[in-house]
């Protein structure tokens, strides 16, 4: 589904990750974890096609996509819910949530997609006039999670969506990250949470200063070693 | 009495007119955080345009925004591709020196074509308004209803449309929009393009009202950073209440205290919000109703 060979990406002259490839299954929950600092989110905006230049080979669904801007990476399926959630604060629940449906695709969709994300995440219809940034950060998670879903994504990239969640809305999240499996979207997920993620993974890969390091399943790597001395504390 | 209200409300109703030419420099502000120095030099051409479709084609100065609206949406257009789009990525300074050195241009370039004499249009209207016992310029109703109508149809379409929602989405966070599939460059083209075109329009307003000259923009032009500042940089609304405040502001110092300090008193007033409303009349809600407030 999503094909990653060699890709380097710089900020300015600053070289952040070296060499990445990542191979996703269509259909598979893929965990990407890594210390601070060490690249996961430079590696997803990257694919995102924001923010920084890179050197490599993206291939979604077999097209290089490797070249084309953020918009076009959309449209095609390749869907990003930031760091920090990111959402229009002076917009409503609903306003925000149609504008994920902007690429011609989606929108034309958007009514029946809508209706799919409030049965998903019933509270974002009880908040859907309310404007996003008055919202709790639980809730701003759902909304930014929506409105991604509203894209009509193949590939949903999420950079830390329990960043700042209370237990009981990490619990939600991953359960409903689980539920998209059945919707048929392949998800790569950046967690902190490494129990959790590679609990939930199929696949898991582990940055390190800008280096894939390791890369199993994710039960193989919740019993590695290695990954246990440096992540988990064990 | 009557002098009063015969100058609070013409105040109202240029105010509004000068709002009208403001909205544009406020709307490619929010949107680009950029200000376009030739905003003025914007308003001379279209002004230019106006007064050459009333006197060589002999149209009414309102037919003329037909022809004068969409050219200056194509000249914002090219504008944009050629010298602010490059611009853009560059230091910010970089656009302030492009647009700066544009409305030189521009205004050499007028001076050339059509030396420096005052050009003007006869009256549209043979008589004036009269509300109760107050007399207005017919014109200056005229143009006083056109800024209303199409300040409402502006902010309904930037609450109701598909387009105008991506531009507030683009204000509020332009990353954000990026990712979810808003063409960000093109809204930009977009904007500035649609904010020329509505330069054209006030153009179009002012001419039977004005005389146009190649340094005109200069006059209008610090007006229009008084408007947008008060407002609230982005705030279409509060383009309209900073236009209307600048409007009554001038009518009644240049009546009671003398024409040529009309100038100083809305600066005076410009200063006061200022100090005690740094972020416009509105404040941080009226800019948040095109979205920026981060
Ligand atoms: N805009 C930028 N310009 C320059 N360097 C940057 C920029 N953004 C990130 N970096 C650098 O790139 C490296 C990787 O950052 P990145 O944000 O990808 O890490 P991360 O793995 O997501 O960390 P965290 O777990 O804290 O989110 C860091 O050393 C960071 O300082
Ligand atoms: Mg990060």
């Amino acid at each position: 589904m999503l094909e990653v060979e060699n890709l380097d990406a710089f900020y300015g002259q600053i070289h952040v990750l070296h060499g990445v490839s990542l191979s996703i299954k269509a259909g598979d929950i893929v965990g990407l974890v890594g210390a601070n600092a060490a690249g996961k989110s430079t590696l997803m905006y990257s694919l995102a096609g924001l923010r920084t230049t890179c050197a490599g080979k993206i291939r979604l669904k077999n097209e290089a996509i490797e070249d084309m801007p953020t918009h076009e990476r959309v449209r095609r399926g390749l869907v990003l819910v930031p760091e920090r959630r990111r959402l229009f604060p002076f917009m409503t629940v609903l306003e925000n949530l149609q504008i994920g449906a902007y690429s011609d695709g989606a929108r034309a969709l958007a009514h029946q997609t809508m209706r799919e994300v409030f049965e998903l995440l019933p509270t974002l219809s009880e908040r859907r006039t309310q404007l996003a940034g008055s919202l709790s950060g639980g809730e701003q998670q759902m909304v930014a999670i929506g409105r991604a879903l509203m894209a009509k994504p193949q590939v949903l990239l999420l950079d830390e969506p329990t960043e700042g969640l209370a237990p009981i809305y990490v619990k939600l999240l991953f359960e409903l990250i689980t539920s998209l499996r059945a919707l048929g979207i392949t998800v790569l997920i950046v967690e902190q949470n490494i129990h959790h993620v590679l609990q939930t993974a199929d696949r898991a890969y582990v940055l390190e200063n800008g280096r894939i390091v390791l890369e199993g399943s994710g039960r193989a790597l919740l019993n590695d070693e290695r990954l246990k001395v440096a992540y988990l504390g064990l | 009495m009557t002098t009063l209200g015969q100058l609070v409300l013409s105040g109202i109703f240029i105010g509004a007119i000068y709002a009208l030419m403001s909205i544009g420099l406020t709307l490619i502000f929010g949107v680009l955080r950029i200000v376009n120095f030739a905003h003025g030099e914007f308003l001379m051409l279209g002004m230019y345009g106006a007064w050459a479709m009333t006197r060589l084609l002999g149209l009414n100065p309102y037919l003329a925004m037909i022809a004068v609206v969409p050219a200056m949406f194509l000249f914002g257009g090219l504008v944009y591709r050629l010298i602010v789009s490059p611009a853009l990525d560059k230091p910010h300074l970089v656009v302030v020196f492009a647009t700066m050195g544009l409305s030189i241009f521009m205004q050499n370039a007028a001076l050339m074509l059509m030396s420096a004499d005052l050009f003007d249009i006869p009256p549209v209207f043979g008589h004036a308004v009269t509300i109760g016992p107050l007399y207005f310029k017919a014109e200056l109703v005229v143009g006083f209803v056109i800024t209303v109508i199409c300040t409402l149809v502006l902010q309904w379409a930037l609450k109701s449309t598909y387009l105008g929602k991506a531009i507030r989405a683009t204000v509020q966070d332009r990353e954000a929009a990026m990712l979810m599939g808003i063409p960000v460059p093109r809204i930009f083209l977009i904007t500035f393009a649609g904010g020329s075109a509505l330069v054209g329009l006030a153009a179009c307003v002012m001419m039977p009202l004005f005389s146009v000259f190649p340094t005109v923009g200069l006059n209008f032009v610090l007006i229009a950073f008084v408007i947008v500042v008060l407002g609230g940089m982005g705030s279409i609304s509060g383009a309209l209440i900073g236009g209307i405040c600048v409007g009554i502001v001038q009518s009644l110092s240049s009546y009671y205290v003398a024409p040529a300090f009309g100038q100083m008193f809305f600066f005076i007033l410009f200063l006061l919000v200022m100090i005690f409303r740094p972020n416009g009349l509105l404040g941080q809600k009226g800019a948040a109703d095109i979205g920026i407030a981060d």
